[in-house]
């Protein structure tokens, strides 16, 4: 398991007050309330369709969330006074499906953001983003476009990607959904070494290896409720909620 | 070759009389020597002169997709029958079009009418000579051209835009309506109203201007829709990942969906500056000396079509490199 949170004076990061969300008549997020601290490594799993995604998107304001209040580091992002852009390049997203840029190269892809959003020296950047790309071991492919590059390694350079605007939160939606078996492990294994680093994580997924290993907390999202939360064993083993022991039955 | 194929018959089968070279090489001499000596002139077409017309355009017809199809048969002999077609019908049309091919010379490539000075006297015109007219007109052409290609564009570019970002009801609706009305207006009413009315209501605009203003309207509302096409060509994903680091949705534009639009809009873009230059032509209908309104003055007063040749040829030697890039501009994307 990943470096226990100091439970002594744990930091906030992220606070969710009763989050709801419709699309239209749909009510997809029904009042979702909890609290994650610096350091966390929150799963999220649960049933498709049940919000999962959602409650990412709603959390960097990719969604606009219909009611509730959100606070990053103590501040509300529903509030429309604040500049959301300043508050996302504090907030990494990894897709499922990569959506590296393709007429860029996997270097270019790293250092487009802080360049032109930070406003970091392109040497800067490149230096950092070669730094990165080490890190998630595609070094090799820098100056490849996507297109050239497996499932695998482009995850990967989109991890890097995030990475490189320093941001002090990641989420990870589905990253490894969109991924042949044999390339599963080489993005898990990048996003371990990032939760061991002490990153505040937020991952939806459903490779139960990683989340026993990685993660100090699930949480399970079913119809737009958090039904059930706790560590990993807590949750896994001892389920407390019958639609939970349901849905494990299916997954395990 | 005659050999390596006759060895090959064993494999193939029976080669047909005319797929071979003992046929093919004395037809092509024969055919000819036929069609150029013994072909009936002009004067003596009768109804058995039609007759051997036919005849010979359907033997050339037979013969030629024997060839085609056969892929023993090297290229440069496919070329030949290919080019052949041409080389007949050309004759055919310089032998029974009735033409004073005589006279074609003196009507159409009149280079003296082309060192005439002194076209309508006017200013400095008695040493003004007729090239140095088309010249200036064809400069006319593309001052116009150019004015309106960079005003449309930047013009399209930002509605389109607007349109992807702003998204507002309203603003849609507004931007819809330009595109609606002007995409439905032929520019040479266009140009008439705009020449004609507005002086009525106190605007009073050069010929030149009131040419550039049509097309620049016109050309921004086609254009728009081609930019529109190429920026909802990019998967929403990827504004989607570029908002996602931070990036305001006009940075999300300028570097992530407009650099891969360029890709998709190159190719109607290309085709719609061929088609513009080609259009500043409709400005000879408010009296700009541009190309067409100079080689039809020109024409008119020396009753030569010279000038309305070297005109086509200017368009034409103009827009060659355009109509090239827009051929390998598909080829590649078709190949990408
Ligand atoms: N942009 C949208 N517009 C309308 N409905 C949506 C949209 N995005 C998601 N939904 C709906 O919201 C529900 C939850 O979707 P999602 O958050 O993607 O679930 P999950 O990620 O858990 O599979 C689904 O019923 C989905 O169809
Ligand atoms: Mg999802």
């Amino acid at each position: 398991m990943a470096q226990e949170v100091n439970s002594a004076s744990p930091i906030e990061m992220i606070r969710i007050v009763d989050l709801e969300k419709y699309f239209a008549k749909l009510h997809v997020l029904k009042g979702i309330t909890t609290t994650i601290h610096k350091g966390q490594v929150v799963s999220v799993i649960g049933p498709s369709g049940g919000g999962k995604s959602t409650f990412l998107r709603c959390m960097n304001r990719l969604e606009e969330p219909s009611s509730g209040s959100i606070f990053i580091e103590n501040v509300d992002i529903t509030d429309h006074r604040i500049d959301i852009n300043k508050i996302r390049t504090d907030i990494g997203m990894v897709f499922q499906d990569y959506n590296l840029f393709p007429h860029l190269t996997a270097i270019q892809n790293v250092m487009l953001a802080p360049v032109h959003v930070r406003r970091v020296k392109p040497k800067e950047a490149e230096e950092h983003g070669m730094e990165l790309l080490k890190r998630v071991g595609v070094t090799d492919k820098a100056k490849e476009y996507p297109f050239n590059l497996s499932g695998g390694q482009q995850q990967r350079v989109a991890i890097a990607r995030s990475l490189a605007m320093r941001p002090k939160i990641m989420f990870f939606d589905e990253p490894t959904s969109a991924l042949d078996p044999e390339m599963i492990r080489e993005v898990l294994d990048v996003m371990q070494t990032l939760a061991e680093s002490g990153m505040t994580m937020v991952v939806v997924s459903h490779e139960l290896g990683f989340i026993r290993e990685a993660s100090n907390r699930v949480m399970i999202l079913v119809d737009g409720k958090i039904i059930e939360e706790g560590t990993p064993d807590e949750v896994f083993n001892t389920p407390q909620n019958q639609r939970t022991k349901d849905f494990l039955s299916k997954i395990l | 070759m005659i050999d390596s194929i006759e060895k090959k018959k064993g494999k193939y089968g029976h080669l047909p009389w005319y797929r071979r070279y003992e046929f093919l090489y004395p037809f092509m001499i024969i055919y000819a020597a036929l069609i150029i000596f013994v072909m009936p002139p002009v004067s003596r077409l009768n109804i058995f002169g039609y007759l051997m017309l036919i005849v010979a355009v359907v033997i050339y017809v037979f013969v030629l997709v024997a060839v085609q199809t056969d892929r023993e048969k090297p290229n440069w002999l496919k070329n030949i029958f290919a080019f052949g077609v041409i080389l007949i019908f050309g004759l055919f049309f310089y032998r029974y079009s009735g033409a004073r091919w005589s006279e074609v010379g003196h009507y159409f490539f009149n280079m003296d009418v082309m060192r005439r000075t002194g076209f309508m006297e006017v200013g400095e015109a008695a040493t003004t000579t007729n090239w140095e007219l088309m010249f200036r007109a064809l400069w006319t052409a593309i001052e116009i051209f150019l004015m309106s290609a960079v005003l449309s564009t930047l013009l399209a570019l930002l509605l389109a835009v607007v349109r992807v970002i702003v998204n507002d009801k309203l603003l849609n609706f507004f931007i819809e309506l330009y595109v609606d009305v002007f995409r439905a207006v032929p520019s040479i009413a266009l140009l008439l109203v705009i020449y004609f009315s507005l002086p009525y209501a106190g605007i009073l605009l050069s010929p030149f201007a009131t040419g550039v203003l049509a097309l620049t309207l016109i050309e921004g509302a086609y254009l728009c829709e081609v930019f529109r096409s190429g920026i909802e060509a990019i998967h929403k994903n990827q504004v989607e990942s570029a908002r996602a680091l931070g990036m305001t949705a006009w940075k999300a534009m300028k570097l992530v969906v407009l650099p891969q639009s360029i890709k998709i809009v190159l190719p109607p873009y290309t085709n719609r500056m061929i088609g513009l230059m080609k259009r500043t032509a409709e400005c000879s209908v408010i009296a700009i000396a541009e190309i067409l309104q100079t080689a039809r003055q020109l024409q008119s007063w020396y009753a030569n079509a010279t000038p309305l040749i070297i005109g086509a040829l200017m368009y034409m030697i103009f827009l060659f490199p355009l109509t090239r890039a827009a051929t390998i501009l598909e080829r590649r994307r078709k190949s990408a």
